[in-house]
């Protein structure tokens, strides 16, 4: 490493001021916003009106109750299907297992609001089509199910954060070491009861990390709750502060609400970030008592080996197959009507041929630009974060690493309402209010995270004599970093520019956060359009969403000649969570 | 091209606190020539290297290259702009390009890069140097290491440099190549005239490679010399042990200059004040196997063991409580567990100061 560094570089300085007003300025308006009363720019004394109103109001207790129900409620749900999935593929003999993986990280990319919508067309008490199955076979009177519910949200979103959960588990479990399960089968223990009382309790760390980490995001996730809790008039505090910036009927909107809001948020994230890092502090402690690195021999199923199947094909219809079979059957159909052979003749393109209005033209301009500048940017100052991270011996690197890595833990809602604030602020010089930019900004910082860790782990593998040799050829550092560190990482390089565009082209909720008149993306006209009720245009633009999405994938795992499950795709399904 | 450090010391923080790694050297390399740092794992070498490549900043002291300060507390000229050329011990060469790509680097986007049409011929030049122009356009990935070190070589001596920087080049290579790189980078370095500064903790090597040879230990030198004083004198047990195989003998200096040991009274006339503790030491080269006789300076002992070594033989002989080894190029009749006799040149020991410990 070089060690050559005492005085601090203007090109680290420049760095990091980017990062503290990229990562940190929006956090920082989210405590300024709190503070503050009327519209940004306004004379406003510092008050803590805000907090006094929230805290006064007999709403804020039911929100937070929600909010915590939800997260617990969701959670549930993940780890009913997470648990036994991550052992059924990472420690067992599993017939396609390899292949369930791949399908997990393609499905991890599946927005939370399109299978919300799924969902709908399926479970809702009045256009639900297994509802209205239900009542006609049993003769019902009412819908047996309701998915504007508690209930139904927390199945929706727990549903969707489970391919996040196994890749962040699945490294745990496949290091575990196999003699200590093999002891327990010599000494008469059985499968089920080995798996109970000897890996559950060896990969506790793991489960709580993963735990606690999907909390942190269920705490803050919009999309489960936008589609299917502000019709059921279910807040939570994510949509609360959605309300608060985008007030449905006619007001301003209320950026000290939504600051003091956040500012609740924001603790409840940051505590859970404290039993986070401990978790993941005790899971390296326990790792040190495994095996490292070498394979696992796969436990074999048996008997058991057809229920196991059962079982994963059963998640995977509700992961995706039915909420996604009922947006394509729901594309092709005039009005929402039951799969059938009656139904057959009612199939037409026409929902796909009224796609295209001066308005998702505009949107699918935006989203193309949005690609073109949120994940370049994200991957070039990763790049640079990385490179002063892992290879350079200064004294700000620390602090660095945090603040990339930051945006992992602060919830995209309130980055975005940040970023609404300052440019706001700001809209009188810069015209970003109200801009795709500022959309892809968002995007930019939050993958920030996803995209230095990446590139951090693929530079830390380049020997630093790599780089010394370029030193003392009489290459600058920037030539060292241009002709030798940037082609030797290149494969991550790319691979991080790919799940951040993927990742962006998906993103709704800070796209909605910013949505004003002309910077609609695809995700954004989608929930438009449900809002309005046009069932059968979303579930075309939703199906060629995805559609698109899948081809990509495709083209790029040819292109790159990679399978798509790399370290970059777990990673990336975190992200995605 | 002189290079002149003085007063050097760096120390490194780490978890266990303060490591010194280096302690205060001086060194003086002459123009063409080749200078070799000896020394045990974590004496330091590789922290002067880098420093002298300015690839670690020293605390203290300077570094003058051709007379300009390259490194004193105030001024510090990054790599890139010394002329200087560097052989790492990983080899290093870029995965990313071709053998003449790696060569040709420096001098395309480099601080000494030339024009256009000058770079084929010297990438050309370098590579027929190191004996690799049939596989210029191969990807380095794809040769042996023993190829890949004639990269690393061609890619730090493209540039021309005054000054070549060597840590453990061959100490990733199998014995034999090492021997016949040995031999090659003598030729090269000597063909080039460049100054060179050599790492290794391989003593063959230094004593084979080297013009002068830096013993080191603990951040410090101990000696300076060309190969053979060093060899044949060294300052203490440590260097005496370190380049070589040594028997050590404790004794006491008696008033006539002659040593009492445990073989006996050794005439070696010895420079001390009488009553000093000392150690002998002698080379088990230096020992012969007597067939027979008595003849001065000689011992009797036990024959413990003996290893064929081809031109000669080591014995393991215990006399007077003690067990030397001798390398005779005449091997006794004697078997295991018989008696054999030693003849010990009385000139061929040599004096040190009691108390450092080997
Ligand atoms: N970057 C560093 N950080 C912390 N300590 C270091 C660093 N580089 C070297 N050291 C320490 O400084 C001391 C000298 O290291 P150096 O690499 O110079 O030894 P060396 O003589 O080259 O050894 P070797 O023959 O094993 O290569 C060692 O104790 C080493 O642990
Ligand atoms: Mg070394």
């Amino acid at each position: 490493m070089l060690r050559s560094a005492r005085r601090e570089s203007p090109f680290t300085i420049g760095v990091l001021a980017l990062l503290l007003v990229a990562v940190g300025g929006p956090i920082a308006l989210i405590v300024w916003m709190s503070l503050r009363r009327g519209l940004p720019g306004g004379a406003s004394p510092l008050t803590l009106d805000n907090y006094v109103a929230l805290f006064r109001s007999p709403f804020f207790l039911e929100t937070l109750a929600n909010t915590a129900v939800f997260a617990m409620l969701s959670l549930l749900v993940t780890f009913v299907f997470l648990v036994p999935l991550t052992f059924l593929f990472s420690r067992t003999d599993l017939p396609f297992r390899t292949g369930f993986v791949v399908m997990l990280s393609i499905v991890v990319l599946i927005p939370t609001f399109l299978r919300a919508i799924g969902w709908i067309m399926l479970l809702s008490p009045e256009i639900g089509l297994v509802n209205r199955g239900l009542m006609a076979v049993f003769g019902l009177e009412s819908a047996p199910l309701n998915i504007y519910s508690m209930g139904g949200m927390a199945f929706v979103q727990g549903l969707a954060f489970v391919p996040a959960g196994y890749f962040m588990l699945s490294a745990a479990y496949r290091a575990m070491d196999p003699a200590l399960e093999e002891a327990a089968y010599t000494s008469g223990i059985g499968k089920l009861t080995t798996f109970r009382t000897v890996d559950v309790p060896l990969t506790f760390p793991a489960l709580l990390g993963t735990f606690v980490y999907l909390a942190m995001t269920a705490v803050s996730a919009f999309e489960a709750p936008g589609i299917i809790g502000l019709p059921a008039r279910i807040f939570v505090l994510s949509s609360v502060i959605f309300l608060d910036v985008h007030p449905q009927s006619v007001g301003l909107p209320d950026y000290g609400a939504a600051g003091a809001n956040g500012m609740v948020m924001l603790v409840a994230g940051l505590a859970l970030a404290v039993v986070y890092f401990r978790a993941l502090r005790a899971g390296r402690r326990f790792a040190v008592l495994t095996g490292r690195g070498y394979r696992p021999r796969p436990l074999r199923l048996g008997r058991w080996t057809g229920l196991a199947l059962a079982f994963v094909l059963a998640f995977f219809l509700m992961e995706v197959f039915l909420p996604l079979g009922m947006l394509v059957w729901a594309s092709l159909t005039p009005y929402l009507i039951a799969p059938s052979a009656d139904a057959l003749p009612l199939l037409t393109l026409a929902n796909y041929g009224r796609m295209l209005t001066p308005q998702s033209a505009r949107g699918l301009a935006n989203t193309v630009v949005v690609l073109a500048i949120a994940p370049l940017l994200a991957v070039a100052i990763a790049v640079a974060v990385a490179w002063i991270v892992t290879r350079t011996a200064s004294r700000l690197r620390g602090i660095i690493d945090v603040l990339a890595f930051a945006p992992h833990a602060v919830p995209s809602v309130l980055v975005a309402v940040g970023l609404a604030y300052v440019a706001l602020l700001a809209r009188g010089a810069i015209p970003l209010y109200g801009s795709v930019l500022i959309i892809a900004l968002a995007d930019a910082i939050i993958y920030l995270a996803f995209a230095s860790r990446t590139l951090n782990a693929a530079m830390i593998q380049v020997h630093h004599e790599l780089e010394e040799a370029g030193r003392v050829g009489g290459l600058s550092p920037l030539a060292t970093l241009r002709h030798v560190i940037v082609p030797l990482v290149r494969p991550a390089l790319l691979n991080s520019w790919f799940w951040v565009a993927l990742l962006s082209y998906r993103e709704v909720t800070m796209a909605l956060v910013l949505l004003t008149q002309f910077n609609n993306v695809i995700a954004t006209d989608i929930w438009t359009l449900w809002r309005e009720g046009e069932v059968n245009r979303v579930a075309a633009l939703g199906t060629s969403l995805v559609a698109v999405m899948l081809a990509l994938i495709v083209v790029a795992t040819l292109a790159l000649r990679r399978s798509p499950v790399s370290r970059t795709a777990a990673a990336g399904a975190e992200a995605a969570a | 091209m002189t290079i002149r450090v003085s007063g050097l010391r760096k120390a490194f923080a780490t978890a266990g606190g303060r490591i010194e790694a280096v302690a205060g050297i001086d060194l003086t390399l002459h123009p063409g020539e080749f200078l070799v740092l000896l020394g045990p794992s974590g004496c330091g070498k590789t922290t002067t290297l880098r420093c002298v490549a300015g690839l670690e900043r020293a605390d203290e002291g300077r570094i003058e290259v051709d007379g300009a300060v390259v490194d004193d507390g105030d001024r510090f000229v990054p790599p890139e702009r010394r002329d200087i050329g560097m052989v790492f011990q990983s080899y290093a060469v870029w995965p990313h390009l071709t053998v003449a790509e790696n060569v040709a680097l420096p001098l395309t986007h480099g601080q000494r890069r030339v024009a256009h049409r000058e770079i084929a011929p010297r990438v050309a030049e370098a590579l027929a140097l190191v004996r690799l122009d049939a596989l210029a356009s191969r990807p380095v990935t794809e040769l042996s290491g023993g190829q890949q070190q004639r990269v690393a070589l061609a890619r730090a001596i493209v540039t021309r440099p005054k000054v070549l920087l060597m840590d453990e080049p061959l100490s990733n290579l199998d014995a034999r190549l090492r021997d016949s790189m040995r031999t090659e980078l003598r030729r090269l370095t000597q063909a080039l005239g460049v100054t060179t500064l050599y790492v290794t903790h391989d003593q063959i090597e230094a004593l084979s490679l080297g013009d002068r040879v830096c013993v080191m230990r603990a951040g410090r030198i101990l000696q300076q010399g060309t190969p053979l004083e060093v060899y044949e004198a060294p300052v203490d047990t440590f260097v005496a042990a370190f380049v070589g195989d040594m028997n050590f003998v404790p004794g006491t200096v008696r008033a006539d200059g002659a040593v009492d040991t445990p073989l006996g009274r050794v005439a070696c006339a010895a420079r001390a004040a009488p009553g000093t503790a000392v150690t002998l030491g002698m080379r088990p080269e230096h020992i012969t196997a007597e067939p027979d006789g008595a003849v001065a300076d000689s011992i009797d002992g036990v024959l413990r063991a003996r290893t064929f070594l081809g031109e000669t033989t080591a014995l393991q002989v215990e006399a007077g409580g003690l067990t030397l080894v001798a390398k005779v190029r005449r091997a006794p009749t004697s078997s295991v567990g018989q008696p054999v006799r030693l003849h010990l040149p009385r000139d061929a020991w040599r004096v040190f100061d009691r108390a450092p410990a080997a």
